[in-house]
């Protein structure tokens, strides 16, 4: 319990930083007024329009102004949408989430087998198979995944939409590409940790009483192959998130990141504000999290 | 072995490409857009402003290089010292260095890279700045962990007792207990921060319009995909997964060959 609650303060603590960090490197950035106005804006416009969004007042001041905003859940008007900037985010966020969801599942659905495979055949020339092809999946960028499968699905075969999200078929290539690279990751660590466990005497054990060779896979040494794994898998979601920058980009998908994206090329402090919070924010909770689901999974880490 | 060959036969080709491949930036519209093979000047055809695909690929691996290597540089050189030293010496280091560390591997590296870049501007410099910035906790936390496990190891107690000073010690006898997987980190560091770098620059954040980037290049190859001129984007790509290939490869089979236990394991095979 003491860690659990050492480890909450710590992420507070964290997010603090990450925001305190944004905010100074907001306002070492530069000017968002001279890409507000136009260019034959006269002096009292641009101070009006100052004025009009807060910039004029001390900067510890609008730290003091921000920080109480945050705790608020309140991060000012984006400047280029004139809409407060959290809800504008947050209402994109259901997208995000889904392709992650999605991305995340058909990740598992397929690494996990895979990687208990290759595992079950160890040595013989499937196992190779396996691997040089998640050697080569982990190596290629996302970006370039996604465009391979755009080739193929859109315009060669034209079975796919690659552009937009009007209906679920909208999702599978976006959804592909970023599950993909993780399939490889996932088989890897799969296999790597069943491979520490086979030559336990309890998997000897349960050999010599009988039980079928699929039990004692799956149920015996896959449960004590996917305690590291889980420890991949919260540093996984947070490269997830980031992978949702690019597959949203390729693919057109109306989520939060390519509305941040926008904001980031046009200095919008409040939206780059909200997206920073939301994004370290959910990143952080995941570590978190991963943390607390540790100790439920093996009663050795259970927290004094 | 034959990663190792793979590596060397790209890394030469694309270090010494401005010998023989033309100007990257070299416009000539009249033979804009050829596809591959169709002509001997431009093996790879060309893009929409005629410029030769193998030669922008080329340079293009060459900034890849030169970012992943000089990136990892940074990461470690800025890691690996606060690591030693939090390992070594123990006390309020280490745990100002650790949550320092943790802070640093809980964030997305490759947001942080793109919030930085859009408030501070794009470049090469810059670019390399923010990837060795987001590199160092792991470093970090893998040079902690070794010096902790070299710390009570008897030469280093002897060396102690010797009356050896803290930086001698450290460098003369931890550091080696601790460089094979060190190495490997390294290693592995560079094809992480060479698709961090094509990532950014597919979105416009990355080495900016005067370096030819592969990621810009796929990024601006990717709009003509479906007027059928594939090769813009996808030769560049090949190029790109075959040299983080090739490296990944080398990093797993250092990692063999520096580890005693999976030197037997391999051998077993």
């Amino acid at each position: 319990m003491t860690y659990l609650l050492t480890r909450v303060g710590q992420t507070l603590l964290t997010l603090w930083l990450i925001l305190t960090l944004t905010f100074v490197g907001i306002n070492l950035a530069g000017d968002p007024i001279s890409l507000l106005v136009s260019d034959s804006a006269t002096s009292q416009e641009r101070l009006a329009l100052e004025q009009s969004l807060g910039l004029d007042a001390a900067p510890l001041e609008r730290y003091g102004r921000y920080l109480i905003g945050v705790l608020e859940g309140n991060l000012g008007k984006s400047f280029v949408f004139d809409r407060p900037a959290l809800p504008l985010l947050l209402e994109r966020l259901p997208i995000t989430l889904l392709l992650v969801a999605v991305s995340l599942t058909l990740s598992l659905l397929i690494g996990v087998p895979l990687g208990v495979i290759a595992a079950a055949r160890h040595g013989a020339r499937l196992e190779r198979a396996i691997l040089t092809g998640s050697a080569v999946a982990v190596s290629a960028p996302t970006f370039f995944i996604g465009i391979v499968l755009i080739f193929v699905f859109a315009v060669q075969w034209r079975v796919l939409p690659s552009q937009g999200a009007s209906d679920w078929t909208h999702f599978i290539l976006p959804a592909l590409t970023l599950s993909i690279p993780r399939v490889a990751l996932f088989t890897r660590y799969i296999r790597a940790g069943l491979l520490e466990v086979l030559p336990e005497d309890f998997i000897r054990t349960a050999r010599a009483k009988g039980l079928p060779s699929g039990a004692i896979l799956y149920g015996h040494a896959l449960r004590n192959a996917l305690l590291p794994f889980i420890t991949i898998l919260g540093l996984q979601l947070g490269s997830l998130l980031s992978g949702t920058v690019i597959s949203e980009t390729l693919f057109a998908l109306p989520g939060i990141n390519r509305l941040a994206l926008e904001g980031l090329t046009r200095l919008d402090y409040p939206l780059i504000l909200a997206y920073t919070l939301i994004s370290s924010g959910t990143v952080l909770g995941l570590n978190l999290l991963t943390d607390a689901l540790y100790g439920l999974v093996d009663p050795r880490v259970r927290y004094a | 072995m034959k990663a190792w060959w793979g590596l060397a036969a790209i890394a030469l080709l694309a270090v010494f490409a401005p010998l023989f491949t033309p100007d990257p930036r070299a416009q000539d519209l009249g033979s804009a857009l050829l596809p591959p093979l169709s002509s001997l000047t431009h093996l790879l055809g060309t893009d929409a402003l005629g410029r030769d695909v193998l030669s922008l690929t080329l340079h293009g691996l060459r900034v890849s290089l030169l970012v992943g290597i000089a990136s990892s540089l940074i990461g470690a050189g800025i890691g690996i010292p606060l690591g030693l030293l939090a390992g070594y010496s123990g006390g309020w280091l280490e745990r100002l260095v650790m949550r320092a560390v943790d802070v640093g591997l809980s964030l997305p590296g490759m947001l942080v890279a793109l919030v930085v870049l859009a408030l501070w501007g794009t470049g090469l410099d810059k670019l390399i700045v923010v990837l060795g910035l987001t590199s160092w906790a792991g470093f970090a936390r893998l040079a902690r962990a070794g010096a902790l496990s070299q710390r009570s190891l008897e030469h280093v107690l002897a060396a102690q007792a010797l009356g050896a000073g803290m930086r001698l010690i450290i460098v003369r006898h931890v550091l080696p207990g601790i460089m094979g997987a060190l190495i490997v980190k390294f290693t592995l560091e560079i094809p992480a921060n060479m698709l961090s770098e094509a990532a950014l620059s597919f979105l416009g954040l990355g080495t900016g319009v005067d370096t030819p980037s592969l990621g810009s290049s796929i990024a601006l190859g990717y709009g003509r995909l479906y007027s059928g001129q594939w090769w813009l984007s996808l030769l560049p790509g090949a190029a790109l997964t075959l040299l983080v290939l090739s490296i990944n490869a080398c990093g797993e089979a250092l990692r063999v060959q520096l580890d005693p236990r999976q030197r037997h394991a391999a051998r077993d095979e």
